[in-house]
């Protein structure tokens, strides 16, 4: 991911192919997505841990948020994905460090 | 009915709010459009181009609501226009409307952004104090959890509450009751008051009526001498009367209409057949949707120069057919227009609902609409499987006309927004 955009934690809003896991009480959590890099290239990304949850409702929009820790080689970073959960789209909302 | 608390809840610059709020929160964006003078625009290209919603520091600019885009960039020339996004605004409201019911179950919906919120018996549950406290608490708990503001005007009924809520804005709570009517309400100008607006303030003025206090304290037969009913009416408000119910009869529609606003000056008659045509298909899907049949079809029309006409004519039978509301509307339509005078806005517009019941054959219809009715049907069954665009008239195919023509976003259209047709600009209970 040496490609990624890291301009001082502004949204990216990047839309991301996700798979995944539902447990039986219908909590969400994320565990592995690609996406398209700046060049164009697909870049597949490991969530190693989700290191904190929430949910919001803002202007009836209801959205689950995660940050969550990912390796980028031998870096470990942090990123804030997004869960639309009307239209079921995940997007990485912004790159933490 | 006496130990009744009323809350009007009001969204501030709702679509301005709205869409400032999603960008701030979804995606996350550093200019809160609240805080710049910023208004929601219309499309200018498809001659829509007014001022929907405007944020507080635009008001500074002297910009009103219903003005056209490009005299508010004349007053601001650093103005912030943003496009409408009404899948949003639906979705705002539900939210919104389902918050207010969370405080208690009886909650009257009057617009997109308003609603009343009513408390039975809990005055003395609670006393006043503590149903002001509860205001605070639902105004901060909007704010908060749905990211917008809020207005709420406190009183014991409906009037009261609505004026209440919009004594200053944003982000108050306000009490009106009947005890602080006279301090708070008779100082403020009549054209305040509810159902007063630029008409009936102008013949207040005349008789030397300028306040609201004024107003309640008028002569009774003067008034009912120059205003009729109406007078009686807004002085009775004037001195805190409540409205009556007839005014929040949403439930059974008392008329379907769509307008639109023609891309290009409609000059030719089959120009005009054809938005015809799309805004009956609209309205016939609309009364077929709501299982009922009407008995009036009305066209108006606005021209070029902004002046308006109207004319209905009565069916012999109620229908719900589109071949045969379209019938009836090109009818009225000639008889409308001058068939020179170029069209700005037209709109059909139907009435004297009755619930679907069989039709009553007559000795004039020659058309056989009765078998079109099962045709209207299962057109509305496929563009419901599989979207609206999916089954068209062949008129259609070519040209620019969208064939359904007429209310909100084709996504949206869910009867949340009762009577607000937006994109003719007006709040019209429909």
């Amino acid at each position: 991911m040496e490609n990624a955009q890291v301009t001082q934690m502004r949204p990216v809003n990047i839309p991301v192919q996700m798979v995944a896991a539902t447990d039986r009480d219908g909590r969400v959590t994320p565990i592995w997505f690609r996406f398209e890099a700046q060049d164009h290239h697909i870049e597949k990304v490991v969530v190693e841990k989700v290191v904190s949850r929430d949910e919001s409702h803002s202007v009836g929009v209801r959205e689950k948020r995660f940050i969550c820790m990912v390796m980028d080689g031998e870096v470990s970073r942090l990123l804030e994905l997004r869960y639309h959960v009307e239209n079921q789209k995940w997007r990485i909302f912004q790159f933490l460090s | 009915m006496a130990d009744r608390t009323i809350f009007h809840v009001d969204v501030n610059s709702a679509f301005l709010s709205w869409s400032a709020s999603y960008r701030v929160n979804i995606l996350g964006e550093q200019t809160d459009l609240r805080l710049l003078p910023s208004i929601v625009g219309g499309d200018q290209e498809k001659r829509h181009g007014i001022v929907l919603a405007k944020s507080t520091p635009a008001k500074r600019y002297g910009i009103q609501t219903g003005e056209a885009i490009v005299t508010a960039r004349q007053k601001c020339p650093d103005l912030v226009v943003v496009p409408p996004d009404y899948g949003l605004y639906v979705n705002a409201s539900r939210a919104f409307i389902s918050k207010l019911k969370k405080y208690s179950d009886h909650v009257i919906q009057y617009s997109i952004d308003e609603a009343w919120v009513i408390f039975d018996g809990f005055e003395s549950l609670y006393g006043k104090g503590q149903m002001v406290k509860l205001a605070y608490d639902l105004k901060d708990e909007i704010k908060e959890e749905l990211g917008f503001t809020v207005n709420i005007g406190i009183s014991n009924n409906f009037l009261l509450s609505k004026m209440a809520g919009d004594f200053s804005k944003p982000d108050k709570v306000h009490t009106l009751f009947p005890e602080e009517i006279k301090e708070k309400m008779w100082p403020l100008p009549v054209s305040e008051l509810f159902f007063v607006g630029r008409a009936t303030t102008k013949k207040l003025y005349a008789l030397g009526i300028k306040t609201i206090g004024e107003l309640a304290n008028a002569d009774e037969a003067m008034l009912r001498a120059h205003l009729k009913s109406m007078g009686e009416v807004i002085q009775g408000y004037a001195r805190g009367e409540d409205l009556q119910s007839y005014m929040f009869t949403h439930d059974a529609n008392k008329g379907y209409g769509n307008s639109l606003t023609a891309p290009q000056d409609i000059v030719t008659r089959e120009y005009a057949g054809h938005l015809l045509l799309s805004l009956c298909e609209t309205v016939g899907a609309r009364l077929r949707t709501d299982s009922v049949k009407i008995g009036v079809v009305a066209v108006h029309i606005t021209t070029n120069e902004f002046a308006r006409a109207s004319r209905q004519m009565q069916l012999l039978t109620a229908t719900d057919v589109t071949e045969e509301i379209y019938v009836a509307a090109c009818q009225v339509f000639d008889k409308l227009w001058d068939g020179r005078t170029p069209i700005r806005q037209i709109g059909v517009s139907t009435s004297k609902v009755q619930s679907d019941s069989g039709r009553q054959y007559n000795l004039f219809d020659m058309q056989r609409y009765d078998k079109l009715e099962q045709l209207n049907k299962t057109v509305d069954a496929i563009r419901g499987r599989f979207g609206e665009d999916s089954l068209m008239r062949a008129s259609f195919l070519k040209g620019n006309v969208s064939h359904m023509s007429g209310g909100l976003d084709k996504e949206r259209r869910s009867g949340v927004t009762i009577g607000i047709d937006v994109e003719h600009e007006n709040a019209r209970i429909i």
